[in-house]
């Protein structure tokens, strides 16, 4: 009777939702420690109860993906920041935005040269162009590149919680640091991971981060399809 | 994102009502909200395949939603609302496909500490230049 339960996808919601309330338990004891959101301990979580339970992968997506469904309404959704956004930068606009297309397209191009020179697979190459977006973005343009979301979803949680560990110190060490830069190189460079350590950092550094942050996925999602 | 910040002086806004009123009132425009968010996503997905354009339909459908807030010059309620209440239940959404991982365990196996320094490292000028555009602008 118990391997049937575990044949549900009902089963598997639940796990996954016990997963993430556990997960956001053990980040709130943790003073909401940036290495380790509830995206990475619920992984954890449900990747051991999958292994202990001998569970493949294909019977698990039944019933997560009634779940990662609601990626895409929340992508649609992001169109209010992005207003927001537009509305707020309008006097600062073409420096902005030269530098988010220059910022985020360095990092994007740098990491897709290394990849491709040093490991050559092309999935991955492809899949690491997503690297810099929101991972609901980023999940949508590797299913739409055919690169790998999962992949894509690993490779934006380690690019955000490293970016939000070195990115303050790198512009504090090279003199460039400033609400505006430090939070928008994190909003480019380390997505949502990146805002949160802005909101530490200060409201104005946050502000920049997110703006940041939304327009490198809007501008990446539209135009990184095109070149894969 | 973080943009739940207007979630908190809507929240002033009705707290003369009764609770129950309240609920009743923020559930049934926060399902109208969702309702549109999907109506957007329908359309993202035909426009997507009726000129078959790469871009994600999502995508398309949140470009859709930015034109017709541009063209109204204002936020309409209810799908900010079904937006501040999904935005933080993001990484729940997350979880089922990062654990689409452990498909591609020999990818990580094989190649994980390469994919950990080409990440940190190409973190690096990108962090640089924009600040370095930014410094360069303001002068």
């Amino acid at each position: 009777m118990f391997d049937d339960l575990l044949q549900l996808p009902m089963t598997w919601l639940t796990v996954t939702l016990g997963a993430y309330l556990l997960g956001l338990k053990l980040y709130q004891q943790l003073n909401n420690a940036s290495w380790f959101p509830p995206v990475l301990s619920g992984f954890i979580l449900v990747t051991l109860a999958l292994w202990l339970t001998n569970t493949p992968y294909a019977v698990y997506k039944q019933g997560g993906q009634l779940l990662s469904f609601f990626l895409a309404p929340v992508v649609v959704g992001l169109a209010i920041p992005l207003f927001y956004h537009f509305h707020n930068m309008r006097k600062q606009f073409i420096r902005i935005f030269i530098a988010i297309i220059v910022g985020s397209f360095t990092t994007v191009i740098v990491a897709i040269l290394l990849t491709h020179y040093w490991i050559g697979i092309d999935t991955i190459t492809t899949t690491m162009a997503s690297k810099s977006v929101t991972t609901p973005v980023a999940v949508a343009i590797a299913e739409q590149t055919s690169g790998i979301p999962a992949l894509a979803a690993a490779f934006v949680m380690v690019t955000g919680i490293i970016g939000a560990a070195i990115i303050p110190s790198l512009l504090k060490l090279t003199q460039l640091d400033s609400p505006q830069t430090t939070g928008m190189a994190l909003g480019i460079c380390a997505h949502a991971i990146g805002t949160s350590r802005a909101l530490e950092l200060g409201q104005e550094y946050s502000a920049y981060s997110a703006m940041a942050m939304t327009l490198t996925a809007a501008l990446h999602a539209i135009v990184l399809p095109w070149l894969f | 994102m973080v943009d739940t910040l207007d979630l908190g002086s809507s929240a002033v806004r009705c707290e003369s009502s009764s609770l129950s009123f309240r609920t009743k009132i923020k559930n049934e425009n926060m399902l109208a909200g969702l309702f549109a968010l999907l109506v957007f996503l329908i359309l993202g997905e035909a426009i997507q395949s009726w000129i078959a354009i790469p871009v994600p339909s999502s995508i398309i459908g949140m470009i859709l939603l930015l034109i017709m807030i541009i063209l109204r010059n204002k936020i309409p309620k209810n799908i900010e609302s079904a937006a501040n209440k999904l935005a933080p239940l993001l990484p729940l959404f997350i979880i089922p496909i990062s654990v689409g991982l452990i498909t591609q365990a020999e990818v990580v196996e094989q190649y994980g500490f390469k994919l950990l320094i080409i990440l940190t490292l190409s973190l690096i000028p990108g962090a640089l230049i924009t600040a370095l555009i930014l410094k360069w602008g303001n002068k």
